[in-house]
């Protein structure tokens, strides 16, 4: 969850006197210091089973064990590359590796910093998931990467420009390789260093979806302003804030070639000038990457406290209110039109007693709207906005399921609604038989993903509520995905239920609703299920529309669906976020899609549908998604299945084991 | 002190030491040994396991090296921290100092009566460990590396003025750097990544690469034209030819990492010390090493070597173990 603050650290290269180094860092108001624990030039005999004698480092008693726990992360040797090629070094520098890492161990440092300094990291991550399983509390490693690999840059600087992103490419592979092997582990996060010259935004965006604890901001990146105090390029701070609100933590790095306490003073104010969060980030602060299993308002009833939450949207119901107003305008104008045919007949026909058929009271006939799952009746007010504004006489019949609600709406009722036309009806909407008919059903049952809080089998349940050529509102509704690279949502989903293995199969068989902030999206978004009502029935083979036990239209809701997306960067690919978007009346809209989300809205934080081993991808390859929603005759569940190029991942949630909707 | 004063309750004992700062016990890490030709030496050291991580250096005539004890050892200069390589400068009344914080001193001998060291200059410009220094041009041009994989080539007539900055010449840390023989302008520079690089000062980009070892260079001396001898992190001990660099010649294996190796010109012989405590000597020939020296020199790892010029078979080292020593290789 991302911190309000910005937490800054301040790199030592050597730190002659701890305590001092410690002090100055506190002094200057940074949070932490990156230290070597052993003087890097420090090398100890090679002694397996031997302790050498005098110790290898300075006493830890020197600082406070709140200290050690707190203010130091502490770097590992620079000189130790237990994937050299040479296995003699190899053999050494594991057992060196070993002995400070128990050390650090033995002292609770917050995090272990490791450097990868090429794509070879096979045997740094097997040494560190030892480490990890026989540690009894969690050390953070933070793999710190250079943001691009200087070799290969050297290598390719005679190439075109545009080649240049090859180096930038080369680091990002390294860790994600290494992160790979150590199994996208959540305890593992990559620490980037920030160059010069920074690549391009493709890059710096898919670094976005990586778990990214810290970066490093070398002095020698900032330059100095007209009053010679240390500032940064906009694109430097641009990616500055991007990566703190990720949850990042900076650190300053490098010689000293401004006062410490400036370069501090231009972070905080760097962080407290960036742009305004938008309401949907405010409301969501706390909640980043953390993973809710969706709700199931059919099967379960919802509490007040989660209505309350709910009504608080400001844009949503506007939205409603606005449709409403739209659907009873066009029903005035419809009526009238009909009226003035009914007098032209009148005309025509003289023969009609004058003072029976009175004209005006036929207009007054109310509109019928039924609320539809109306909880705590916020869409009763708006449809009883809408009927104030567009002068229109409603009756209005709200349908509540929930006996904690209909207690709510009647109490409203009674009290505040006594000389307006509203019954409460409560009972499952699905099951009913009501007259009148209604003109309008209004409805809010959609989830993140549209249809996955059972919405269309409730509305087609309905069906029977609404007039022929009655309004639906919603009456369209889409859901969508883009395949998305997040290895920290991949890990939480997968150990959301921890202790359980069965449990962590099925949890990457789950939707998970999440603000997810911390990845990146590899394509755009694509249209999978879409649904509209009043929804037409299925036919048979004469052609005629299949009928129900209750003469309804039979409807089919299982559907599916396979989209493809051509990738254009190389990645990991951890899952789906899904999407919707849903046309209420007219031209009004609600979506969570990014890029038409309404402004403002913040009901609805989107899905996550991980996929259960994550996709390595290569630009150009093609990936293939095929999503089924499935119905039988008490529940409703989705499978997916992904292909890439040759590679197809397993069939997810057959036969809605792991995941499903009850009806 | 009053007894009083010496009883620490037992429970307070992490405090006590945290707080006690007179103790000012230094084990000097003895790291680097220079000799100007004019006899005089210049020893570096280092407290790499103690309480503070700081350094010093001191130099001495030739003729009181007998005098160079490790338990009155006194700095001429003192580092706030540690040392990991320096160089006379022109006479050997200046030196210049690497600091593992990243700085670069220059000090100089004040002609007052106490002849006193000073510190003319220092600039902090890499952004790791200033690990080796180099002269390319007596009094004037030297070559600085680090831990930042950062190669600099200084001018040090007036201030110290970085003329050339190879930035990310290596991507990890940069242990050594051979100046071609007779040359003002071509050096390489070996690296933990594994690679030898050759440079010319007049340009600022790497002239080529000269090796991709299969680990980490840790010393390395252009002892001829055409040749250059490298120590590795795995203690193999190997020559090149520049005119043919693909083929590396192995010349000997140590049981441990090569730290540091000195040749002698004139007389051919190549002195080598590893991450122990013995010093080799072996005579160059047709690019075959015959061992002329061996001997467990030191009681801690030897750290640093040269051969004098004034006397032409002896060999100066010191170590971890504090000690300073002459050996005469016949």
């Amino acid at each position: 969850m991302t911190q309000q603050d910005i937490s800054c650290g301040l790199e030592y290269s050597l730190t002659p006197d701890i305590q001092e180094c410690v002090s100055e860092a506190l002094q200057a108001n940074y949070s932490f210091i990156v230290t070597p624990l052993i003087h890097p030039r420090f090398r100890r005999p090679y002694l397996p089973h031997r302790i050498p004698a005098g110790g290898f480092t300075r006493s830890d008693m020197i600082l406070s064990p709140q200290d050690w726990t707190n203010r130091i992360v502490a770097r590992v040797s620079p000189y130790l590359t237990v994937d050299a090629p040479s296995p003699v070094v190899q053999k050494r520098h594991e057992y060196y590796l070993h002995e400070e890492l128990l050390y650090c161990r033995g002292l609770g440092v917050p995090a272990v910093m490791i450097s990868l300094n090429s794509k070879h990291n096979t045997n740094l991550a097997r040494i560190l998931q030892t480490y990890q399983e026989t540690s009894n509390f969690p050390t953070l490693i933070w793999t710190c990467v250079p943001m691009f690999c200087k070799r290969t840059l050297r290598n390719s600087e005679d190439l075109e420009d545009n080649k240049c992103d090859v180096a930038y490419n080369e680091t990002w592979y390294w860790w994600s390789r290494f992160h790979q092997n150590m199994n996208w582990d959540k305890r593992v996060g990559v620490v980037l260093e920030i160059s010069a010259d920074l690549p391009s935004n493709d890059i710096i965006k898919r670094w976005l979806g990586e778990p990214v604890k810290a970066i490093i901001l070398p002095t020698h990146i900032f330059h100095n302003n007209k009053k010679g105090y240390p500032v940064l390029s906009r694109a430097h701070q641009q990616l500055v804030v991007s990566m703190v609100e990720r949850d990042a933590q900076v650190i300053v790095s490098g010689a000293r070639r401004s006062n410490i306490e400036y370069y501090l003073q231009y972070l905080f104010r760097l962080w407290q000038r960036r742009p305004a969060d938008t309401p949907m980030f405010s409301f969501a602060r706390g909640w980043e990457d953390y993973l809710q299993t969706p709700l199931q308002p059919l099967a379960d009833n919802l509490d007040t406290h989660t209505y309350n939450v709910f009504e608080k949207d400001p844009i949503k119901y506007n939205q409603y209110q606005n449709a409403i107003v739209k659907a009873l305008a066009d029903l005035q104008k419809k009526n009238s039109c009909q009226h003035t045919l009914d007098k032209e007949s009148l005309i025509t026909n003289i023969k009609i007693e004058k003072g029976q058929g009175d004209s005006e009271s036929d207009a007054k006939t109310p509109v019928t709207v039924m609320v539809l799952g109306a909880g705590r009746g916020p869409l009763v007010r708006a449809t009883l906005n809408a009927a104030e504004m567009t002068n229109t006489e409603v009756k209005i019949i709200a349908v509540e399921k929930n006996p904690g609600a209909v207690v709510v709406l009647a109490a409203q009722v009674r009290e505040l609604w006594c000389d307006r036309d509203v019954t409460v009806v409560p009972g499952d909407m699905r099951y009913m038989n009501l007259s009148p008919k209604a003109d309008i059903i209004v409805s809010e049952l959609l989830g993140s993903w549209a249809d996955n809080e059972l919405s269309p089998e409730c509305l087609d349940g309905a069906t029977c509520l609404l007039k022929p050529n009655g309004i639906s509102i919603p009456c369209k509704y889409t859901s969508y995905v883009n395949p998305i690279s997040s290895s920290r949502l991949w890990a939480a989903a997968k150990i959301a239920c921890l202790g359980d293995s069965q449990k962590m199969e099925k949890n990457l068989e789950t939707l998970w609703v999440v603000y997810m902030q911390n990845k990146h999206d590899i394509a755009e978004c694509r249209e999978v299920f879409k649904f509209s009502h009043p929804a037409e029935g299925i036919k048979n083979s004469e052609g005629e529309t299949m009928l129900d036990y209750r003469g309804l239209p039979l409807t089919d809701n299982r559907r599916k669906t396979t989209v493809s997306w051509e990738v254009t960067q190389d990645n990991v690919m951890h899952g789906f976020a899904g999407y919707f978007d849903c046309a209420l009346y007219g031209d009004e809209m609600l979506s969570i899609v990014p890029s038409t989300h309404s402004p403002g809205m913040i009901s609805w934080f989107p899905v996550f549908i991980p996929i259960k081993t994550p996709l390595r991808i290569h630009k150009g390859d093609k990936i293939k998604a095929t999503f089924w929603r499935c119905v039988d005759s008490r529940r409703v569940w989705y499978e997916w299945i992904v292909e890439v190029n040759d590679n197809a991942t397993v069939l997810h949630n057959p036969n809605g084991r792991s995941s499903e909707m009850l009806l | 002190m009053e007894p009083s004063n010496r009883l620490i309750p037992p429970h307070l004992n992490a405090e006590t030491y945290r707080m006690e700062t007179s103790g000012t016990y230094t084990h000097a890490y003895l790291d680097f040994v220079r000799v100007h030709k004019d006899g005089h030496i210049l020893v570096g050291c280092s407290e790499l396991t103690g309480r503070y991580w700081n350094g010093g250096a001191c130099i001495l005539p030739n003729d009181k090296e007998s005098d160079f004890q490790k338990t009155n050892f006194k700095r001429d200069i003192n580092l706030a921290s540690t040392t990991a390589d320096g160089c006379f400068s022109g006479s050997s009344d200046k030196v210049i100092l690497c600091e593992d914080t990243g700085a670069i001193s220059i000090w100089s001998k004040s002609e007052d009566a106490w002849s006193t060291w000073k510190e003319d200059l220092s600039v902090a410009e890499h952004d790791g460990p200033a690990l080796v220094i180099e002269c390319l041009d007596s009094d004037r041009l030297y070559v600085s590396a680090g831990g930042d994989g950062n190669v600099k080539v200084w001018d040090i007539r007036d201030n110290m003025i970085c003329l050339r900055n190879y930035n990310s010449a290596h991507s990890m840390q940069v242990n050594t750097i051979g100046v071609k023989p007779m040359s003002q302008k071509h050096f390489v520079t070996g690296s933990l990544d594994g690679f030898i690089s050759l440079w010319d000062e007049h340009t600022n980009k790497p002239v080529y690469d000269v090796v991709e070892n299969n680990c980490g260079i840790r010393c390395l001396l252009w002892i001829e034209e055409n040749k250059l001898i490298f120590g590795d992190e795995s203690g193999q001990l190997s020559l090149i030819d520049l005119r043919d660099s693909k083929h590396a010649i192995k010349l000997h294996e140590f049981p441990a990492p090569i730290h540091r190796i000195a040749f002698n010109p004139r007389s051919s012989n190549i002195a080598v010390c590893c991450d122990n405590q013995i010093l080799s000597v072996f005579h160059t020939d047709d690019d075959k090493l015959n061992l002329v020296y061996e001997r467990k020199a030191h009681q801690d790892c030897i750290r640093g070597l040269a051969w004098d010029e004034s006397e032409p078979n002896a060999l100066h080292t010191v170590g971890w173990d504090g000690e300073l020593k002459k050996h005469i290789v016949n």
